[in-house]
């Protein structure tokens, strides 16, 4: 008996060390965006919470266009996404595609190769082509250079989901004389549509936190949150409180996310958050 | 000749291909060309064939060997770290019969979820000198202990400490996650068997575990590698002004000090190691989906 009790004590002083080790990060995020008052003397824990950081950040024009412009752009980047891989998705992944050509192949495959690929140079890479199309520092050149990160990750998602259709489904359908488009509306989508709403998360969730790219291709003109959050910390204002507090605009709707795919889709893919 | 059903296969996906080449191909071929300073796109390239950047890059006594010398080291530190962390949980979890659901599940992959600049950000918080870590670390080895005189920077060091601290906390989940996963699906007979004939844990991992599990942790290591090799966020915010991690070398050369026939040279490099990491991480995959 007292030997499973100290086998559940070690289980519980890991699992407690675990949750301690994982956890308290993320609540200094959020310590840091309450603390009103948090003298030297007094480093472990502040001596006044309020919401100041909240205010001066809601009231500040810059920051506020930057969280439209991280929103917006990320809704958009998502959307263009979805109607790019959704069909793609459905010829890699139907199993009624079988032995659909080398051509296709070489473009599922070649739609892995961003994952591998450094972002900063994608970001210099696109630099000159962008300065040469008028790309620079526009809204549909920064959408455009997050999907490129997006588009593996989305279409990852819904080949997954594609392939675990049976392919009676649509031979049925087409016995019946349906039309693709048809097949693709009435039978996939509803079918597939957790993968669909699990590929525009992860699609969103990757704009959403991106930063290389749009230092690089976005800024000045184009701030987003994790630009704002970079200049509270690494540029010539260090001020953690109200970086930590712009933080949670990208933290608390990142995690919100991932719980609920993790909820209601299901899906066992990992995908990292911004590079 | 195409049958019908090719040709519309063909439309469903040009879309997707049209942006693939005009996003990630054109980009490629414009940075190949760059590094031999065949194109003119950016200031300083001169318009005809040359080696000079190759030549400038794998010269010793050039700062490009050192940057790719310390983004390897420091990531193969942390690559390390982060699978050992994640192994050792995985082991702990599994012979303890502690299962992965519910909250637990959800409590692991945050790490993962994290995006990464806030996450650079709190480790910058954390490991500062007004930090919790940076002043439990004075108050330990300096005060305390007496160790050193003063206590060493954690975060902006030229030994890239936070960066591999921080490394380690984002990707020992992925290592756990993926251990954890690959050993679920291992035939338990065999570790009953071991037993039966009197085998201890230790030996049963050793002898069991470790080799089936085998391609499986060389695909972490590879997969933690590769996603450490490649990041921005975390050098950029914890990394110290020299020496620098290859992602931030290529950022200062380009954007900063506008050497961009460096810069491009650089990311040439870059891609190509990142690839290789690529193509290894995806044969031991295959290997390791094979024996499982």
């Amino acid at each position: 008996m007292p030997n499973r009790q100290h086998s559940q004590l070690v289980n519980w002083l890991v699992l407690g060390l675990l949750a301690w080790l994982i956890l308290f990060p993320v609540l200094v995020v959020f310590l840091y965006a309450f603390a009103t008052k948090w003298f030297p003397s007094h480093w472990w824990w502040p001596q006044e919470f309020g919401l100041r950081w909240f205010e001066r950040i809601l009231t500040s024009p810059n920051i506020l266009s930057a969280m439209i412009n991280s929103y917006l752009i990320a809704t958009v980047a998502t959307l263009a996404t979805l109607a790019i891989t959704f069909p793609a998705a459905y010829v890699f992944g139907a199993r009624t595609q079988g032995g659909s050509g080398r051509f296709i192949q070489l473009v599922e495959g070649f739609s892995n190769i961003p994952l591998a690929f450094p972002t900063i140079t994608v970001g210099i890479a696109l630099l000159p082509f962008y300065s040469k199309l008028g790309l620079l520092s526009s809204f549909p050149g920064v959408v455009l250079a997050h999907m490129i990160m997006a588009v593996p990750y989305a279409l990852r998602a819904m080949v997954s989901s594609f392939l675990m259709v049976p392919p009676e489904y649509e031979e049925a359908a087409r016995n019946l004389g349906a039309s693709r488009a048809l097949i693709l509306r009435r039978i996939y989508l509803p079918l597939v549509w957790p993968g669909i709403m699990a590929g525009g998360i992860f699609a969103f969730s990757w704009s959403l936190n991106e930063f290389v790219l749009i230092l690089l291709l976005g800024y000045p003109k184009i701030e987003t949150i994790p630009v704002q959050v970079y200049q509270f910390v690494g540029g010539y204002y260090l001020h953690p409180q109200q970086a930590a507090t712009l933080g949670l605009f990208l933290l608390v709707p990142t995690l919100a996310l991932m719980l609920f795919v993790e909820r209601t889709v299901k899906s066992s893919a990992v995908v990292p958050a911004g590079g | 000749m195409p049958s019908r059903q090719q040709l519309g296969n063909l439309l469903l996906i040009a879309p997707l291909t049209v942006f693939l080449l005009l996003m990630v191909m054109v980009p490629l071929v414009i940075a190949v060309l760059s590094s031999f300073g065949l194109t003119q796109v950016a200031p300083g390239l001169p318009g005809e064939f040359t080696l000079q950047g190759y030549r400038d890059f794998f010269d010793p006594s050039k700062p490009s060997l050192t940057a790719l010398w310390f983004t390897f080291k420091v990531t193969l530190i942390t690559t390390v770290i982060s699978t050992s962390l994640g192994l050792g949980l995985a082991l702990f979890m599994h012979f303890r019969g502690i299962p992965l659901n519910g909250p637990l599940s959800f409590l692991v992959k945050i790490p993962l979820f994290m995006p990464y600049l806030v996450t650079a950000f709190v480790f910058w918080v954390l490991l500062y000198p007004k930090g919790y870590i940076g002043i439990i670390f004075k108050i330990i080895f300096v005060e305390y202990f007496r160790l050193m005189e003063e206590a060493p920077s954690l975060v902006s060091d030229p030994f890239g400490i936070g960066i591999i601290v921080c490394g380690s906390w984002t990707r020992f989940p992925y290592a756990f996650i993926i251990i954890h996963g690959l050993m679920q699906m291992l035939d338990p007979s065999l570790e009953e068997a071991a037993r039966t004939l009197g085998a201890r844990t230790g030996l049963i991992i050793r002898r069991i575990y470790l080799p089936l599990l085998g391609y499986g942790i060389l695909s972490v290591i590879l997969l933690n590698f590769l996603a450490l090799f490649i990041a921005f966020s975390i050098p950029f915010v914890l990394g110290a002004s020299w020496p620098q991690f290859l992602s931030v070398f290529v950022y200062v050369n380009a954007k900063d000090q506008g050497n961009w026939l460096a810069g491009y040279t650089t990311s040439v490099v870059y891609i190509c190691v990142a690839l290789s990491i690529a193509y290894f991480y995806t044969r031991a995959l295959a290997r390791a989906r094979k024996h499982a």
